[in-house]
């Protein structure tokens, strides 16, 4: 009925409870949703079928909805520590301090 | 008093497992906070699809038959229908898996 399409978004997915011992119903849509072990996150695109799936599971996750999905390579980049230092280049950061 | 081979319940019968009659305050505001998590989910998902204008079956049966935390009496809280109870209701965590299960509702009239 709307003209313009919503906006698409995703159901930001994380597993906190183990689903070891529930039942093999559970464990398969843990599968399906691509949770292999606990904290493991993954993206799912807003529909009636994810949310089936999340409210099948509900007990055993943390649901958030976010903008676009961030690939497995993101989700690490973003879990490392800082490194502790930076590489300074010449010139660039001396004329960053004067303008300021 | 301390000894390995001191007479306690479980030395002197065999096995022995018990299990507290009631919930500490402290299992009870971590039962809330799980309660309150999963209510929290179904708002979330309940939210991200009505702004795409969808429903699902299982968010609306559960939005139309489950309590929220809030909502809920202590009683149903923390206690549960157990037709073996001489007063028909038990601790929610004898329920196995209790941690990772919902149990909200009574069976009509209890």
């Amino acid at each position: 009925m709307a003209s313009v399409a919503p906006k698409m978004s995703w159901f930001k997915i994380t597993l906190i409870r183990s689903g070891i011992g529930m039942t093999e119903r559970q464990n398969g849509v843990l599968k399906a949703l691509g949770l292999r072990h606990r904290m493991k996150t993954v993206y799912h695109p807003v529909s009636p079928d994810t949310a089936g799936m999340i409210m099948k599971v509900k007990e055993l996750l943390a649901v958030s909805e976010v903008d676009k999905p961030l690939t497995q390579a993101e989700i690490h980049a973003k879990r490392q520590p800082p490194k502790g230092y930076y590489i300074e280049k010449q010139g660039i950061a001396r004329e960053d301090i004067r303008g300021s | 008093m301390f000894s390995a081979f001191r007479p306690t319940q479980s030395r002197l019968g065999g096995l022995l497992w018990k299990s507290p009659w009631r919930l500490s305050s402290n299992q009870k505001y971590r039962h809330r906070q799980r309660l309150r998590r999963v209510d929290r989910i179904v708002d979330v998902v309940d939210k991200a699809l009505a702004k795409q204008g969808m429903t699902a079956t299982a968010v609306e049966r559960w939005k139309s038959e489950m309590p929220t935390e809030a909502e809920m009496k202590p009683r149903d809280k923390y206690t549960m229908f157990d037709p073996k109870q001489k007063s028909y209701r038990k601790g929610v965590h004898k329920l196995p898996k209790w941690t990772r299960m919902s149990q909200r509702v009574n069976p009509p009239g209890f």
